[in-house]
């Protein structure tokens, strides 16, 4: 019975030991897709659009690819409200540090004339090739937004702890279910660094949250059928403090202003905006990443949004409170 | 289904008129300890009947003639075989309690036929009974662990050496009841799922199901483990501690005035050895968990009854000591109350309350990472109810209620909370019948009905059928077959793309989707052309709708967390055994297919292994020397596969002042969704035991080499640098026990 048992692992051993380690590509065989790429602003008439094939590289590092995936030779066309608008190709110059050191093509018009009816909008690229890329969404058919400010001013006694902001339209259909709005709060501020004034911009919270690793600003979300955002008072004091954190000089700052900005956009790009990088903890392993399209026959996003803003007032002994300017 | 019920109750009634003939009972157990022996083997040779002991040690044998003298013969694995000669006594139960003393010797021939005639027409189908006795054989690797033991049957698979999580046919692994002492564990894993949080020290047996469980089990969609855990010693104080390279423990247990204690504590000294089970890279891991139990059985006070009470914990904590990576904790907590009566008729009953708690949280500090806080609440009571016909027909029934509270709070991308836990009641009942009166034949049907659903509780009406049939043509051959119905209603949502889960959180299903059900269709045929031989062949299919699956596509706040969807497993099963003293060899091949439906895609999960090869050979040298192989071979798992990359446009920001042109950034394409196979997995375990004993000194020491060969089994690539991450290497390990 002993010879059996060696029997038995010396013929699993013989046979285990026939492929020690098996290799295996961890890329199949290389797919070409097209990826457009367009995101319409509706209170301009030059739009842009790129399309791009998809590529490979030796290895596991894209960036190591030269080979230039943006195409040029395709017919664009925009098609809304009874109109045609047509794309032209172009090439525009690359930033120096680009690994792609030819001009970048792309397409562009700037004879897109939005309309306040609710209208279809829908994009189709012909490739060179013959392939034809198409996508469909809704103009933000919004006749005109108003939003309205309450407690303001922003001082240092305010009405309400929060500063709350309504907006509503006035459409020609009722129908806004596909408008998603994101609301932001935006303090504009000018830093003087060494005689250089530097313009930069500071977002607002609406509030922040008490967690285990100290407070978290949050952020308004993306969302549809909303009709107001309100920002805390503490949330707005805490950022105007944080525009010159560790900063003892506090005259160097100075406040331009204030703006509450509301982007509305289709809800392709909603869901596109909102898909952001996924994180993980140091032990799970993700081995697909997220990713989200609305092009038929290929990737890529059509969308388009438009922004609404009003200046919000600002007491200027708030500003003064916090030594600013 | 009404009538299927209706059916059920006039069976009953029409046997329980008939108790004309006698009937014996038994309690088998061990002589040093008293301890209860499960699967005992019973056999009356002068009518050709057999039984076996359940999880209590306990056995009914109905319809014995009273006309003549029988000779009761009582064995069981390493003890000695006893026999009595006895006359039953009509009309009434004649009780017997047997102690057996233990030998070491291994089962003998003649055992084995007192277990083939037990199980002439049980309907058993898909069920494994394991005595601890079976699993210590096993190459103990690191640990012993309940868990990876069942990872060596037929129709169940492990994602890869890194999880001691099971996949049965086709079923991810949330779809596992996993019972210590009937009351539900949620995350039984220690060390990222490395291990069992289960020391296998306290366990007396362990029954699983593979499918077709019958009514007295609910909640999950695949598969029943029940673990039923040691009363302790009755007769004398024992103690035993053991050492291996992962943990240190420690059992004590004893008499008690009527009864007897139990009690276990397990504690991780060390986590260098858990890194090779990661490509060596650090889990700071710590845990321990430990068990306690006092049962109580004074016929004085208590007569024919017995009334335990048992809490388990287990502890988790995976903590980096640094601020810029995220922090883990989670544990599992259960009580049990049990109390168990035999009354003057052949009727078993028992009345049961227990609570679990399973609490798991990520912390993320300043990582990055997001939080979630998982925490399930569970209070179970139920009662049931075995009756025996003289016919040897058995009714049973229950119902049982269980009160869950579930939070899971979520952080999104923006850092917002919320919890998307609910709380509510399950309500049901079930009634079984087993049709046993004929040798040949075995009927097993029953239903469970549950009244609420637990989301926001309420009515809802959901029935589970439940059906088991053994047709024995022959002494050697019985064709067994069973289908049934079974119902989820709380899961985890675990992201299928990760390979590695710290915890799964629970949810309970919300009210937006319907409870995951599933349909078993099993068949299959035992073959023992000798007492030492046996062949099982098993065929399944299996339905699975409504199952509860991550929203891959939410986007934002209102979309919902889950979404559902479909799957369809079917396969095909073989298993043969030879266990003839001193050799004891199995083999088993699983042809499996399995797929899942989501969002109108149709692939394979990650589970999805076609074929399975599992060879064990255990030797016993005799002097207390034994070895055992254990050879394992799944064909390639799926992954998804890169078809290259693509210019993808970013937006951080959708400022009026940004300019979209520049924002494009590399990002990988992806082939279809688990198209691809990863090479074939195969590994070879080596084991050699030594058993030496001093008086009351018992010592045991196991060597154990892993995968001996040192194959290369891959477990996954890096997408972003294609480093290839391997599975377990050669691993040399050992552990000593002391037992006294």
């Amino acid at each position: 019975m002993k010879k059996t048992f060696l029997a038995f692992i010396l013929t699993v051993s013989a046979l285990a030991f026939l492929s020690c380690e098996d290799q295996v590509n961890p890329k199949a065989d290389f797919e070409e897709v097209y990826v457009l790429s367009c995101i319409i602003r509706t209170d301009t008439t030059y739009q842009i659009a790129t399309i791009s094939r998809s590529y490979d590289v030796n290895g596991f590092d894209p960036t190591t690819n030269s080979a230039d995936p943006f195409i040029k030779g395709a017919k664009i066309k925009l098609f809304y409200d009874n109109k045609v608008v047509e794309f032209r190709d172009t090439a525009i110059a690359r930033d120096a540090d680009s690994r792609y050191k030819a001009p970048m093509n792309i397409y562009y018009t700037n004879k897109f004339i939005s309309t306040s009816l609710p209208v279809a909008l829908r994009i189709e690229a012909t490739l060179p090739n013959g392939k034809v890329l198409s996508a469909s969404s809704e103009l933000i058919s919004i006749y005109s937004v108003y939003i309205n400010s309450l407690n303001v001013p922003i001082s240092s006694n305010p009405l309400s702890s929060k500063l709350n902001f309504t907006w509503g339209e006035w459409m020609l259909t009722p129908n806004s279910k596909g408008v998603y709005y994101a609301p932001e709060l935006v303090i504009f501020y000018t830093q003087d660094k060494g005689g250089v004034k530097i313009k930069k911009q500071k977002k607002v919270p609406v509030f922040y949250a008490n967690t285990t690793s100290g407070l978290l600003p949050i952020y308004p979300q993306i969302q549809a059928g909303i009709k107001s955002a309100a920002f805390e008072m503490d949330a707005i004091n805490r950022a105007m403090a944080e525009i010159s954190d560790g900063e003892p000089q506090k005259s160097n700052y100075k406040i331009d202003g204030v703006v509450f900005r509301l982007l509305l956009m289709d809800a392709g790009l909603a869901s596109y905006y909102s898909l952001q990088k996924t994180f993980l903890d140091e032990f799970s392993v993700r081995v697909n990443q997220p990713d989200v399209t609305n092009i038929n026959g290929g990737l890529g996003v059509f969308g388009n949004y438009t922004i609404k803003q009003i200046n919000v007032e600002i007491a200027r002994e708030y500003i003064n409170s916090f030594g600013y300017n | 289904m009404k009538k299927f019920t209706i059916v059920l109750f006039l069976i009953a009634s029409t046997v329980i008129l008939g108790q004309n003939r006698g009937m014996l009972r038994g309690f088998v157990a061990d002589s040093t300890s008293g301890e209860a022996l499960p699967y005992a083997n019973i056999y009356i040779p002068e009518i050709k009947r057999g039984a076996s002991t359940d999880h209590r040690g306990f056995f009914l044998m109905a319809s014995l003639p009273h006309d003549k003298p029988l000779t009761v013969r009582v064995s069981y694995i390493g003890y000695e075989t006893k026999e009595y000669f006895m006359y039953i006594e009509p009309y009434i139960v004649t009780d017997i309690r047997v102690l057996l003393k233990s030998t070491g010797v291994q089962l003998q021939t003649i055992e084995k036929i007192g277990e083939k005639v037990a199980k002439e027409n049980a309907t058993d189908l898909s069920l494994q009974k394991l005595a601890i006795r079976d699993i210590e054989n096993l190459p103990k690797g690191v640990e012993l662990d309940i868990f990876r033991a069942l990872q060596k049957l037929p129709g169940v698979q492990t994602a890869g050496d890194v999880s001691a999580r099971f996949y049965v046919r086709g079923s991810s692994s949330n779809q596992n009841l996993v019972l210590l002492d009937n009351i539900p564990i949620y995350n039984p894993f220690h060390a990222l799922g490395i291990f069992s949080a289960i020391d296998p020290e306290m366990v007396s047996s362990v029954e699983f199901y593979k499918g077709g469980f019958p009514a007295e089990y609910s909640g999950r969609l695949s598969s029943v483990l029940k673990v039923v855990t040691r009363d302790g010693n009755r007769n004398n104080f024992s103690g035993k501690g053991s050492l291996s390279f992962l943990t240190a423990k420690g059992l004590v247990e004893g008499p008690i005035p009527g009864g007897s204690f139990i009690a276990s504590f397990r504690k991780n000294y060390s986590d260098k050895i858990l890194k090779k089970f990661r490509n060596n890279n650090s889990i700071p891991a710590d845990f321990y968990d430990l068990f306690a139990k006092v049962n109580y059985q004074d016929d004085e006070f208590m007569q024919d009854a017995k009334f335990t009470a048992s809490v388990f914990h287990s502890s988790d904590k995976v903590f980096n000591n640094n601020i810029k990576r995220e922090d883990f904790k989670w544990s599992n907590t259960t009580l049990n109350l049990n109390y168990f009566q035999i009354s003057d008729s052949p009727l078993f009953y028992q009345v049961e309350v227990g609570y679990s708690n399973f609490g798991g949280e990520r912390i993320p500090n300043e990582s990055g990472a997001k939080g979630v806080v998982n925490e399930v609440n569970d209070v179970v009571m139920r009662m049931d109810f075995s009756y025996v016909y003289d016919s040897k027909d058995e009714l049973s029934g229950g119902f049982k209620i269980s009160e869950v509270h579930n939070k899971l709070i979520l952080e999104n991308f923006r850092g917002q909370q919320k919890d998307i836990g609910s709380k509510g009641t399950n309500i049901s009942a079930y009634l079984r019948y087993k049709l046993l009166r004929w040798s040949f034949l075995g009927v097993d049907f029953g239903n469970r009905v549950n009244l609420t659903r637990l989301a926001g509780g309420g009515s809802s009406y959901f029935l589970e059928p439940r059906l088991g049939m053994t047709i024995r043509f022959i002494p050697e051959f019985a064709f067994k077959s069973s289908w049934g119905i079974f119902m989820q209603d709380l899961s985890t949502i675990s992201d299928e793309n990760e390979v590695v889960t710290i915890f799964e959180p629970w949810l309970i299903t919300p009210l937006y989707l319907q409870p995951s059900s599933s349909i078993h269709y099993i068949s299959g045929f035992e073959f023992t052309p000798t007492p030492e031989l046996s062949f099982n062949v098993e065929g399944y299919y299996k339905l699975l709708h409504n199952i509860s699956v991550l929203n891959e596509r939410k986007f934002f706040p209102y979309d919902n967390d889950l979404i559902s969807g479909k799957g369809e497993a079917y396969g095909l099963e073989f298993l043969s055994r030879y266990m003839n003293w001193p050799i004891n060899l199995s083999a088993s091949y699983s042809l499996a297919y399995t797929f899942k439906d989501v969002d109108g895609v149709r692939y394979a999960p990650r589970y999805d292994a076609r074929h399975t090869v599992n060879v064990s050979l255990e030797y016993d040298f005799g002097y207390g020397w034994s070895a055992s192989a254990v050879w394992t071979y799944t064909s390639g798992m799926p992954f998804t596969q890169m078809a290259g990359y693509y210019e993808r446009l970013t937006i951080d920001e959708l400022d009026p002042g940004q300019s979209y042109l520049t924002s494009y950034n590399p990002f990988i394409l992806l082939a279809e969704r688990n198209l691809g196979r990863l090479p074939d997995y195969h590994r070879l375990d080596l084991s050699l035991s030594k058993k030496i004993q001093i008086n009351n000194l018992k010592l045991y020491f196991d060597v154990s080499a892993l995968n001996v060969y040192n194959r290369k089994n891959l477990f996954y690539f890096r997408r972003d640098t294609g480093e290839r991450v391997d599975m377990l290497p050669f691993f040399p390990t050992a552990t000593v026990k002391v037992e006294l």
